[in-house]
Parts: structure tokens; C-alpha cells; sequence
């Protein structure tokens, strides 16, 4: 028996644990969610599908633009006064296009990095971030200039309102922070934190985030970041203060606040990760059952209750785990987590259903994730098979036929929750509203050199956006896959110990082996008791959505 | 009498089917396990049930019972019914429902014909009075869930509403059109067996005995034309078993 349990315990370890350290909810903390991303209106991803096909011929466009801004820079001295009054008195509209036309005039060469810092200034004035932005770049790459200043910071600020990483980093490479401007320096701590964790300095991007001011607007999602920086350096006892502090500088805010929620969840996470199993899964009990996080905790306290040995708890979450509601969410590791308590307590005819369970829905999901990569097709066929994923489920919820898709539709509500392919469908959906922004624009606008330089930028944004966005997509299916390849090998560990489990049993048996009165969880009473005003009754397989997460598993152990 | 019996006999089903459904665990759960909120998790679909135990969608639904006439002056007003349903979705359906009043007055009815202190006498029996209304209703139900009668169990119950047509049968074969509107609701025993109560108000222009004397000692029965027609509200109280199919 004790080989036996060691054995188990062996098992439960090749398992690794999602939870073994806190995850960066950086997008739940302030970028789109997963169920934002599903609650798009379905003109948006109409509009994010149809328009990937558009393939304009760009080379002819720029060269009708040199030629436009060849005939028109022959204008008089006075072009650029003009063009200046016109930026005093707010007039952008017609200011960009004068200034456009001069900074491509040889006449104003001397005078370009002006012109395009202005011009840059124009069209963010317009709320044209991304066109904008390339104006500043245009002025920061030149260097040597009285206005590379400013279009640091200019650049900064509109890369920050896309959300575009790569903008962003090399806005922050150029940037002093003493030079920068009071009044922004908190965005500029916190994306260098950003940009520190991400290249795993994480007690320098734990103090980048720990400058961000109280009273900023991105101080909640600093001081998040803080914990989370520390818990990647494995500092668990920093990581869950700064969690504390962000949920008591939360408190006055409610319960159910993003913030909040996210420093519970990653304060729980903290503490598994330090092997405080008893009180991660107190902390994770903390975050409210009215929030998307909630559904997260459910499978990671699973893991707390394994650990410390709390079996039929384990087994009473995954009751609401494994329910319909949970059909389309992509939850492999729960299952055989799952059977291993089984096989703890020797419920061997409920373990093999549960991997039965597993290899139904898994090895479907496998096959379909190998055929796609196996076929290497071009990035925006992932991107446009995950918003036609997405479209199709807004227009249709759960009715819709989710065995048709190349990707299955529980890896796409997967890969969703990916910050980085939410980071890059959020900045598709800006790049979006920016041209849309410029469709709604005057005529002439639209039909002068500006007008087409501004859809040309975006239209190639847009298609390396969803390149990008593709690749990540791929890059995930791999991930999933060799995750799959690997569960599927422990799944065949887990199966062979049941095996061995039940000619254990049978061999006792026949033996008739005098046997241990104590058992696994048999401490737990299960007497007569209601309490607190709540009513119990035996589940009849319905499953009800007020009673997801107040199932209680009362079998017991069948070891003998 | 008939009636009462049946009616005995479904709360007896109902008594006894729910002891057979009280089968609940008694259990033990450590304080910080119990549920402490009252709010539902979020889904981006929400949906209120899953796998749910009974199931009416593509199903027909027939059944029988007794029911009372709540505002019945003259006439007995108890009566038996049958019906039959199809559910084309969980929410709609078509009910056909046949009711067949009983014979006899009311007490108020006997009181009016029998009464040696009233002077001239009135015998309702002797104008035309409905013995059958068959109803064909659309049916919405608006609310499926699940209730606590005993504490150790649930059973679930479904509200519906109803609305539709139909004819009112005279006793003597004239049919009168009707209109009914009504709602209901049904205890479900198991997934294929519930009491269902309907309510229901029944509109329909038809013959008042009111607006003849009636007297018995007159020895000659009016005929049917000679009564003014009238508009009536009757309000019907149902309960019974329906089985689903």
C-alpha cells in the first residue's frame, strides 16, 4: 500500500501545476479579456475578417503620392506660415495636409523634423495614433534635433494608447525618464517595468512598478505587476504584500472590482507557489463568484486541495469543473488531476471514466491542432479561423456547430485568454477605429496626399497586425500540442496504475489480507447537518448555474 | 363527488411521489466549504440550467384532471378534462384542452329552484347551459426551475402562459366560439410526470337564463331562441397529471 501511495504521489508530480506561479493578468488587469474579445459586436469582427482579404496595390499609391507631393511642393515661401497659422487655430484637418505636402518638399528640408513633429502633433490631435506615431518615429529616428524631446513622449503616448509593444520598446530605448514629462512618467515606469519582465529582470521591473504614484490611474495595474514580478523572481512573500496593498488600496472600490479580483486571485496564487497550500486555498475562496477570475480558481484551488491531501473537496470542485457549463473550455489537466484522486481513494470505475472523458475530447482536439500544423498554412488563416470562431459564436452562442472549425472552438476560447494574441487583437481593433476614423473624414482629406498616405499605413499595419497575431496563434497551437502530447503520455501513467491498483485490490481479496481500519478522508462525518440557511439535496445530474461551485462530493473512499 | 375523488387521489400522487423523491444525503461540510455568496458565476452566454432533467422540447404531453368554475352562479361547477400538448421548443408549444362540465346546478343554483321562501322560482336547467368548451391555446413557458417542498429534495416546476380559441358547447349542440387566455404551472414528480394547475379565463357570447323567468311551476322549457345572448367571463380553475411522451 505505501508503494502503492508513493507511487501516486510520484504521478501527481509529473502533473505540473498551472499554478506553480502567478500568471500575468496584465490583459485582465487592463486589456481586453476573453469575454470581452467574445462580446465584440459581430460588425467589428465581420469587419476584422473581411477586411484581411483586402490587398490594394500599395506601389502604385506611393508613387502617385511622390509625384502629388513633387508637383505641390513647388508652392511659395509662405507655405509653411501658412500651414503653422493653421496649427495655431486648431484647423488639423487642413494643417496636416499642408504640412504633409511641405515635409516632403525639398525647399523645407532643413525644417523637415519640425514639420513632421507638427504634422505628427496634427493627426494625434485627430486621434490618428498609429499615423502619428510613424511622424514621431520619422523625427526620433533623425536623432539629432530640438524636437526628439517631444517625440519621444508623443511617441510613447500613442504607442501606449494602441497598446503596440513594438512602438513602445523602442520609444522606451530611446527615453531618458528625467527628461521626460512629469505629468506622463507613471505610463513610462510602468511600460519600462513591462518591458523588464518580459525580459525576466524581474527585481528591476518590481521597482520600475513600484514608482508608479498611488494616485495614477495605472497604479492598480502596476502594483499587480509588482506582485507578479516578485512571484516570477520567487519572492512569494513580497509578491502576496503587494498584492494586500492593492487590495486594500481597492477596498472602497467593491467587491467584484478588476483590480480587486486580480490581486485576490494572484495573492492565492502567490501562496501556492510558496506551498502555503491551506491558505491559497483560503485565498482563493476570497475571490468573488460573480467575476470571470472566479472560474480560474476553481481548477487551481483543485490543485491546493491535492496537495494538502483534501481529496473529497478537490472532488467537489471538479463536480462544477466538469460540468455542461465547462463543455467549452479547454481544461485537459483538470481531468487527469481528477482521475489521480480517484485512484487515491480507489474509485477505479470513476477514473476510468474520467480518462475515457479525456481521451474523447483530447485526442479529437489533438488530431485537429496536428492536421492544421501539419498543413503550414500562411499566419492569417489562424487569425481569420479564430475571429470566424469568435464571429460565429457571438451571432450564435452554444447553438453553433463548434466540430467545424480547423481550430476547435475550446482552444480558440483558450488561446483568447493569451495576453499576447489580446494585446494584438486589441491593437487590430484600434488600428480599426483609426481608419475608420479616417473613412468618416471630408473628401478632400481623404483624396489628398495625407489622406492616402494615412490608409496606406494602416492598411499594412493591419496585415502585419494579423500576421503577427497569426504567428502568435500558431505559436500557441504548438504549445497546446506537445502540451497534449505530454498528458496523453502521463494519461498512460495513470491508466497503468489503475491496472495495478485493481489486481492490488484482487490480490488482497483473494488473499483475504487483514486490512487497515483507517482510510484516506474517512475522518470526514458525514451526519446530518445543514447550516447556514442554505439547502442541500442530492444531485440528479442538472446542472444549475446558482449551484456551480456548491457541490460537495460526499462518497467515500473505497480502499480496503 | 366524482371529481372530489379525483382530486383526493392527485394529492395523494403528489404526497407519495415526493416521499419517494426524498431520498436527500445528510451531510457534514466543514464551515469555510458552505457557500457564502448568493451571486452566480459569469459566463459570456449565461445560461440558467444545463442537462436539464426534464426536457419538453419535440415531446408530446397528454393528460387529465379535475377542475372547478370559480365564478359559476347556476350550473355545477366542477368538471373533468383532458389535454394533449406539443412542444415545439422549451418555451412554445400548442395545448389542446377539452373540459366537460358536470350536470346539475350549484348550490345557489338548487337554492334558486328549490327554495320554498322565493317566489316566482328559478330554474336554471331549463336554459341552454355549456357542457363542453375544447380549447386550442398557444403555450409559453416562461420559467423553468426547480423548488424545495421537503427540504431534503427538489422537483421542478415550470410557469407557462397561455392564450387561444375554441368552441363552448351547448347542452343543446349549439357551438359557441370562445376565446381563452390563462397560465399555469406544473410540479414536475419526475422527468416524464408532473401535476399541472392551470388558470384560465373564458370568453364567450352565449344564452343568459337571466334573461328568462324560469320559473319550474311553468312546466315548459323556453327555446333557446327566446333567450338574450350575453357575453361571459368564466374563470376555470384546472389541476391534474400530464405524462410526457
Amino acid at each position: 500500500m505505501r508503494k502503492i501511495l508513493l507511487g501516486l504521489m510520484t504521478f501527481s508530480l509529473l502533473l505540473t501545476p498551472e499554478v506553480s506561479t502567478a500568471k500575468d493578468l496584465s490583459s485582465t488587469v487592463r486589456g481586453p479579456r476573453a469575454s470581452d474579445i467574445l462580446a465584440d459586436p459581430v460588425e467589428e469582427l465581420n469587419q476584422v475578417l473581411d477586411s484581411s482579404y483586402e490587398s490594394e496595390p500599395i506601389v502604385v499609391a506611393q508613387r502617385s503620392r511622390k509625384s502629388n507631393s513633387r508637383r505641390r511642393s513647388q508652392g511659395s515661401g509662405s507655405d509653411l506660415i501658412n500651414a503653422l497659422r493653421l496649427a495655431k487655430q486648431r484647423q488639423y484637418k487642413d494643417a496636416s495636409i499642408a504640412l504633409f505636402q511641405l515635409s516632403h518638399s525639398p525647399r523645407y528640408r532643413s525644417k523637415s523634423m519640425q514639420i513632421k513633429y507638427i504634422l505628427g502633433l496634427m493627426l494625434f490631435q485627430m486621434k490618428m495614433n498609429q499615423v502619428a506615431a510613424f511622424q514621431f518615429i520619422r523625427v526620433v529616428k533623425q536623432g539629432r534635433n530640438k524636437y526628439l524631446k517631444q517625440a519621444i513622449e508623443k511617441l510613447s503616448l500613442a504607442a501606449d494608447f494602441l497598446g503596440d509593444d513594438t512602438l513602445l520598446n523602442y520609444a522606451i530605448s530611446r527615453v531618458k525618464v528625467s527628461q521626460f514629462p512629469r505629468v506622463h512618467r507613471d505610463m513610462l515606469y510602468f511600460r519600462i517595468g513591462e518591458y523588464q519582465l518580459r525580459n525576466k529582470a524581474y527585481s528591476q521591473a518590481a521597482k520600475s512598478f513600484s514608482r508608479v504614484q498611488s494616485n495614477s490611474s495605472i497604479f492598480p495595474t502596476a502594483k499587480y505587476h509588482e506582485g507578479l514580478a516578485f512571484a516570477s523572481a520567487n519572492k512569494t512573500k513580497s509578491a502576496i504584500r503587494a498584492f494586500e496593498e492593492l487590495i486594500e488600496s481597492r477596498s472602497n472600490k467593491g467587491v467584484t472590482d478588476p483590480s480587486r479580483v486580480a490581486a485576490l486571485i494572484g495573492r492565492a496564487r502567490a501562496a501556492y507557489q510558496a506551498k502555503l497550500w491551506d491558505q491559497a486555498i483560503t485565498f482563493y475562496r476570497e475571490v468573488p463568484r460573480d467575476t470571470e477570475m472566479w472560474h480560474d480558481t476553481l481548477f487551481e484551488s483543485s490543485w491546493a486541495m491535492v496537495r494538502s491531501g483534501r481529496f473529497r473537496s478537490a472532488l467537489s470542485n471538479f463536480h462544477s469543473l466538469h460540468s455542461a457549463y465547462y463543455e467549452g473550455f479547454y481544461l485537459p489537466e483538470s481531468l487527469l488531476l481528477r482521475s489521480i484522486v480517484y485512484l487515491y481513494i480507489c474509485k477505479y470505475e470513476e477514473m476510468d471514466k474520467v480518462l475515457g472523458l479525456f481521451n474523447k475530447i483530447y485526442k479529437s482536439v489533438f488530431v485537429k491542432i496536428d492536421k492544421m500544423l501539419d498543413q503550414r498554412p500562411k499566419p492569417a488563416v489562424y487569425f481569420n479561423e479564430v475571429v470566424r470562431v469568435i464571429r460565429d459564436y457571438k451571432l450564435n452562442g452554444d447553438d453553433m456547430d463548434k466540430g467545424k472549425y480547423q481550430i476547435p472552438f475550446l482552444v480558440v476560447r483558450r488561446i483568447l485568454q493569451e495576453g499576447d494574441f489580446q494585446n494584438s487583437y486589441n491593437y487590430i481593433k484600434k488600428l480599426l477605429d483609426e481608419r475608420k476614423r479616417i473613412q468618416t473624414m471630408p473628401a478632400d482629406w481623404k483624396s489628398s496626399a495625407i489622406g492616402k498616405y494615412s490608409n496606406r499605413v494602416l492598411r499594412t499595419r493591419l496585415v502585419k497586425a494579423r500576421e503577427r497575431a497569426g504567428r502568435q496563434i500558431r505559436s500557441h497551437l504548438e504549445t497546446i500540442k506537445n502540451e497534449l502530447f505530454d498528458l496523453f503520455e502521463q494519461e498512460g501513467f495513470i491508466r497503468y496504475e489503475m491496472i495495478n491498483g485493481k489486481k492490488e485490490l484482487l490480490k488482497k481479496k483473494i488473499s483475504e489480507k487483514e486490512l487497515p481500519t483507517e482510510q484516506i478522508d474517512e475522518k470526514s462525518s458525514r451526519d446530518y447537518y445543514i447550516q447556514n440557511g442554505f439547502e442541500y439535496w442530492p444531485f440528479r445530474g442538472e446542472y444549475w448555474l446558482d449551484e456551480l461551485g456548491n457541490y460537495h462530493y460526499v462518497g467515500t473512499q473505497a480502499c480496503n | 363527488m366524482y371529481a372530489t375523488k379525483i382530486c383526493n387521489w392527485i394529492f395523494f400522487l403528489l404526497a407519495v411521489t415526493t416521499v419517494w423523491t426524498s431520498h436527500a444525503e445528510t451531510i457534514e461540510l466543514p464551515e469555510e466549504e458552505l457557500a457564502t455568496e448568493s451571486v452566480l458565476p459569469v459566463f459570456d452566454k449565461p445560461r440558467g440550467v444545463l442537462n436539464r432533467a426534464v426536457i419538453t422540447e419535440g415531446r408530446f404531453e397528454v393528460g387529465g384532471g379535475v377542475g372547478l368554475a370559480l365564478n359559476e352562479p347556476f350550473y355545477n361547477p366542477m368538471n373533468f378534462y383532458i389535454e394533449g400538448s406539443y412542444h415545439f421548443t422549451e418555451l412554445h408549444g400548442l395545448n389542446i384542452k377539452g373540459l366537460f362540465l358536470m350536470d346539475g346546478l350549484s348550490d345557489y343554483g338548487e337554492q334558486l329552484k328549490t327554495n320554498p321562501n322565493l317566489s316566482p322560482k328559478f330554474d336554471a336547467s331549463e336554459a341552454p347551459q355549456p357542457k363542453n368548451i375544447v380549447l386550442a391555446s398557444y403555450q409559453l413557458t416562461a420559467f423553468y426551475g426547480k423548488i424545495s417542498l421537503t427540504k431534503k429534495s427538489v422537483m421542478n416546476l415550470s410557469l407557462f402562459g397561455l392564450v387561444g380559441a375554441g368552441m363552448v358547447g351547448l347542452n343543446s349542440g349549439t357551438q359557441l366560439p370562445a376565446l381563452n387566455v390563462g397560465f399555469g404551472q406544473k410540479f414536475y414528480f419526475s422527468s416524464n410526470l408532473a401535476l399541472r394547475l392551470d388558470f384560465r379565463l373564458i370568453g364567450y357570447s352565449g344564452p343568459d337564463p337571466t334573461s328568462q323567468t324560469l320559473d319550474p311551476s311553468d312546466n315548459v322549457t323556453p327555446d333557446e331562441g327566446v333567450f338574450k345572448d350575453e357575453i361571459f367571463f368564466n374563470t376555470y380553475i384546472t389541476t391534474g397529471v400530464v405524462f410526457l411522451m
